[in-house]
């Protein structure tokens, strides 16, 4: 038995088959129900961890359809539509499901319906099973009114006026039922009998084009999976095509005999589309997994899932055509950063981006390759700056002869050197909307040794009215 | 004076734009020379860039961009920059703010930040089998590039028609099958008639000191930014006669 605290007492919150048995109902306080079975084994209930335990079940239940949803703790929806071929029918979906999240430890309800909301009052109210397509009408009629999921005291209301099940409110005249009971009623009404719209939420997006092959015999070793792979990207590829689409990431899942998902995902920097490649990103991938993969007792179901798809133009190969030749070049380059990417880490493959701020060490950033481009672009500014920027000014020894004039000697990393010839200052002021910022203005110089080495410098802090002896920083290499 | 600058930069981006658009229409883009002093860097080829230390390291980077920008003048290519994060806080990392004035666009540009020496070697092959330019910084000598694996990089790059800069540090005695090796050090730069106390074009001293067609050489090379190209600098470095008599020659530079 679970209990937890609510209205400042501890009450029983879930239990199992033989506490209810024994007549104790949710809600109940803990101390009544002590006093009426001392034995009993009490346990606090943790929200959080339920709904933690709770989301991994829904995870491994993304093994009949990509799309689960988790509206709240101990409710799961699950959009098979188009799945049914794959598993043999919704019988075998319903048994299978049940049956596996028994074998889990758990106590399931689960019905199989057109509408969500049908669905919910069956495994709710009414018989566990698959309504025939059309009937789910029929099957929910003798419910009771909660079986709707109105609030509490919308349906108390609905009993007191004497509507205790759902076929009463099917021919009632909907003003009226609006007027008096809020619109909730008719929308849920009309949710369960599909004449609603119900948005549901993935628990984690799903993808608009995925192929999967449930396997008769499990497979276990990576070459088996990379072989299934194949033909599954094949087919993605096939359906990205006819759609004219491309997607920049893909995802593999693994779905283990014994209720545990592998997930492997790649990056593309631009849309990809094309087998060859999306099985070349996933072999490095698979192959680095190493000891994270686990094959256990096998894996029974592999779905390859595109995510974040885009047009993609069909390119039309025409020999000795320039513009085709570009075009291939540009594709090839994508290959090339995904391979990049995907080896080294999407972080370490990065272009330039321009910020909207004065702070050079703000100006250009690194991005990854594999990101959308949502940010806006800057373009660099046109001022004299080095070709390699130390990512932490590093502070030098400086000899100047005016307090703020360029330095006419200096020592950097214990060596002395002397400055021939140099350019400014250039007045670079802090961001003072900065929350990290200093708020020293600092003065930079261009400065050349004789030797002709180029380095920029910088002197912080104004002479005189920011600081007393202001301190200078070396940032950078010029060629 | 301002009406007159503008005109003479419209002028300027003009011809530019014709220069595009001629080499666009007629698929110039076979003439893929690229000349570094008096000698061409062959495309399809790994060409070495030593420097004496990590003093001299910009020195010979800045030579390295500004052929990618001479380069990049006659066809986009792609700029694939390939270093180790590790050494980003004793050499700094690439700073786009400061490409365009060699004139590589940092749009074309992607930069690789390699963990090790392996990732390096294995980023550096993987580009060269690529139709770019690439840049691999590799300045702390290590066994595993040797002949062997500069031969796989001249080989990919035979494919390809890349040109691979592979910048390392003189005093890495490793062996290489690179097409050319140059040894460069930094140079006082050209002098600025504006300015006589700042800094003018950059300038480099490069050697050749190996290169498979038996060439040898010493130059000292300058950055001519406003076209984008590479020039061999007057043995004086510094002009004796006042900047005075050249003004009108030097007027772009003014003007810019």
């Amino acid at each position: 038995m679970l209990h937890e605290k609510t209205k400042s007492a501890l009450r029983i919150r879930a239990m199992d088959a033989r506490a209810a048995q024994l007549g104790f109902y949710q809600g109940q306080a803990l101390a009544d129900a002590r006093a009426i079975e001392p034995k009993l084994i009490a346990v606090e209930a943790g929200r959080e961890e339920e709904a933690r335990a709770f989301r991994r079940l829904a995870e491994e239940l993304m093994r009949y359809s990509p799309v689960v949803c988790v509206q709240e703790t101990g409710e799961v929806f699950i959009d098979i539509t188009g799945c049914q071929r794959l598993f043999g029918g919704e019988d075998v979906i319903l048994e299978d499901l049940t049956s596996r999240i028994r074998r889990a430890g758990y106590s399931a309800r689960a019905a199989i319906a057109d509408t969500a909301g049908a669905a919910w009052a069956l495994a709710r109210y009414g018989e566990e099973g698959v309504v025939e397509q059309g009937a789910h009408d029929a099957a929910i009629a003798s419910l009771p009114v909660e079986a709707l999921r109105l609030p509490p005291a919308l349906s108390d209301r609905l009993r007191r006026l004497g509507l205790k099940r759902v076929e009463q409110l099917y021919g009632m005249p909907r003003a009226p039922l609006t007027a008096r009971f809020t619109k909730t009623l008719l929308l849920r009404l009309g949710q369960a009998l599909g004449m609603e719209p119900e948005p549901l939420t993935p628990i984690s997006p799903a993808p608009l084009y995925y192929s999967q092959r449930k396997l008769a015999e499990p497979v276990s070793t990576l070459e088996a999976v990379k072989s299934i792979l194949a033909p599954l990207a094949q087919d993605l590829a096939g359906a990205l095509v006819r759609d004219a689409a491309g997607a920049r990431r893909f995802e593999v899942s693994l779905f283990r005999v014994d209720n545990h998902v592998t997930r492997v995902q790649v990056g593309a920097s631009a849309p990809a589309r094309d087998a060859v490649h999306i099985m070349r990103l996933f072999s490095n991938r698979l192959d680095d997994l190493q000891d994270d993969y686990d094959a256990g007792f096998g894996f029974e179901l592999l779905r390859l899932s595109a995510f974040e798809v885009r047009p993609l133009a069909v390119r039309q190969r025409a020999a000795f055509d320039l513009k085709s030749d570009r075009a291939a070049q540009d594709e090839a380059l994508a290959e090339l950063k995904d391979r990049l990417s995907n080896w080294l880490g999407e972080k370490n493959v990065c272009r330039m981006r321009f910020r909207d701020t004065h702070l050079p060490e703000r100006a250009a950033v690194f991005t990854p390759v594999i990101a959308p481009d949502d940010k806006p672009e800057h373009s660099p500014g046109a001022g004299a700056r080095p070709v390699k920027l130390l990512p932490r000014p590093e502070e030098i020894e400086a000899i100047a002869e005016v307090p703020d004039g360029p330095p006419l000697r200096f020592k950097w990393r214990r060596v002395a050197y002397a400055v021939a010839r140099a350019n400014g200052p250039e007045r670079i002021a802090d961001e003072w909307q900065r929350k990290e910022a200093s708020g020293a203005t600092r003065d930079y110089y261009r400065i050349e040794t004789p030797e002709g080495r180029r380095f920029w410098l910088f002197r912080e802090g104004l002479y005189g009215r920011e600081t007393a002896s202001p301190r200078w920083f070396l940032h950078g290499f010029f060629a | 004076m301002q009406a007159i600058a503008r005109r003479t930069e419209l002028a300027r981006l003009r011809r530019r734009i014709t220069d595009i658009e001629k080499r666009e229409f007629t698929g110039l883009s076979a003439t893929d020379d690229l000349a570094c002093g008096p000698v061409l860097l062959a495309p399809g080829a790994v060409h070495e860039f030593r420097a004496g230390d990590y003093r001299d390291a910009p020195a010979a980077l800045g030579l390295v961009l500004a052929l990618a920008g001479a380069a990049g003048m006659k066809r986009a290519q792609p700029v694939i920059w390939i270093g180790q994060t590790r050494d980003a806080f004793h050499e700094g990392v690439p700073y786009g703010c400061g490409l365009h004035f060699y004139g590589v666009d940092s749009a074309l540009c992607i930069f690789v930040h390699a963990r090790d020496v392996k990732a390096v070697l294995w980023a550096a092959e993987e580009a060269a089998r690529h139709d770019a330019i690439v840049l691999v910084e590799f300045w702390k000598p290590h066994r595993l590039l040797d002949l062997t694996a500069t031969r796989r990089l001249q080989l990919g790059a035979e494919g390809s028609g890349a040109r691979l800069f592979l910048l390392r540090d003189a005093r890495d005695e490793g062996p290489s099958a690179a097409r050319t090796r140059w040894r460069v050090a930094p140079a006082p730069s050209a002098e600025d008639p504006l300015d006589q106390r700042g800094l003018g074009r950059p300038r480099w001293d490069a050697a050749l000191e190996k290169s498979r067609d038996g060439d040898r050489g010493r130059w000292v090379l300058e950055w001519d930014h406003e076209h984008r190209r590479l020039i061999e600098a007057a043995p004086h470095s510094r002009r004796v006669v006042s900047a005075m008599a050249d003004r009108s020659s030097e007027k772009d530079t003014a003007v810019a």
